[in-house]
């Protein structure tokens, strides 16, 4: 998907992610900034995705992986301001993510990054369409023009590569 | 969720046969942080945006499952309200009816003028007029039956 693409239908991306964070926050601001965040990360899934694809199920998807990520964040910081000894502390420290656990994070999404490209073409869109879009097998159909029966043993044959590759290295 | 259920889902989802609700259905309960070696593996492959749906989810049940601190503070000042005014009735209905008849009656008593003379007859006679005026304004259905029985004797 192009930048332009992408940018005329930001808008209504955009209400559809805010109504899921107000759902879950409940107050404009946090809602708000949570938008934000599901904004940019929406944008570097759709640079991947093919043009002309409908990405509102994988725009709501995103921003409820932030409201998810925001949530655990303000916990944390929560469960430290009672482990801390004033809330001067609280303010200075940082919510965000350990260098360990985002070094780990990287260190997985790029490995996911390197066995989905091992696998065939065809097979790496459909295995994406599933995990990254969320779709059904029914929905990928519709759209590839695959029959379902077809798409669920390519679906299958894809999983099951990475699977076995994940495995291998992980225990090397 | 059983271990050999989650089993058998990830060995379906293997086969591409799990629909999108049973993959987060998955991912829900490959979130616990006891699981073996294998089934991170499968929690790598369903991706953080399928982990992320499934916490989400999660939350929003858990939340409508539990109710607001201010809800569960009305409900309990509301119980405990009905319960002392059921309470209240029960103990006015055992209360004898005669003690509050007798208290009404000297209330009632205290409360009544001195009774004034039958007719106005001491004064001048503009004094007696409106000391007639002043009892005809305090008891007009009285003067009103005399007014008739006059009419009437006509």
């Amino acid at each position: 998907m192009t930048q332009s693409e992408f940018e005329h239908i930001a808008q209504q991306l955009r209400s559809q992610m805010l109504k899921v964070a107000l759902d879950f926050f409940e107050s404009q601001d946090d809602a708000e900034d949570v938008t934000q965040d599901a904004m940019v990360q929406l944008w570097c899934y759709c640079e991947r995705i093919d043009s002309g694809r409908n990405v509102s199920g994988l725009a709501v998807r995103v921003a409820k992986n932030c409201c998810v990520s925001h949530y655990r964040k303000r916990q944390a910081a929560r469960q430290q301001s009672f482990a801390d000894i004033g809330l001067r502390a609280l303010r200075q420290k940082d919510t965000s993510e350990s260098p360990q656990e985002l070094l780990e994070a990287d260190d997985t999404r790029r490995m996911m990054d390197e066995v989905i490209a091992l696998l065939k073409p065809r097979e790496r869109q459909l295995f994406e369409m599933r995990q990254t879009e969320g779709l059904s097998t029914e929905q990928i159909s519709e759209q590839t023009g695959i029959p379902k029966a077809s798409v669920a043993a390519m679906v299958s044959a894809a999983r099951k590569k990475v699977f076995t590759e994940l495995t291998r290295r992980m225990k090397q | 969720m059983k271990n050999e259920d989650i089993q058998q889902l990830i060995d379906k989802y293997l086969e591409g046969e799990t629909s999108p609700q049973e993959e987060r259905q998955l991912a829900h309960e490959l979130q616990r942080p006891d699981i073996p070696e294998e089934w991170q593996t499968i929690r790598m492959m369903l991706g953080e945006l399928t982990m992320g749906e499934a916490a989400y989810d999660a939350i929003m049940a858990q939340r409508r499952q539990k109710p607001s601190a201010i809800l569960v503070a009305i409900r309990i000042i509301s119980s405990i309200a009905a319960v002392y005014l059921v309470g209240l009735f029960f103990w006015l209905q055992t209360q004898p009816v005669e003690k509050a008849e007798i208290t009404y009656t000297n209330k009632v008593e205290q409360t009544q003028p001195a009774p004034q003379p039958q007719y106005c007859t001491e004064g001048t006679p503009r004094e007696i007029l409106m000391c007639y005026m002043e009892r005809r304004k305090a008891q007009p259905h009285i003067y009103q039956q005399l007014k008739q029985k006059t009419y009437e004797n006509q």
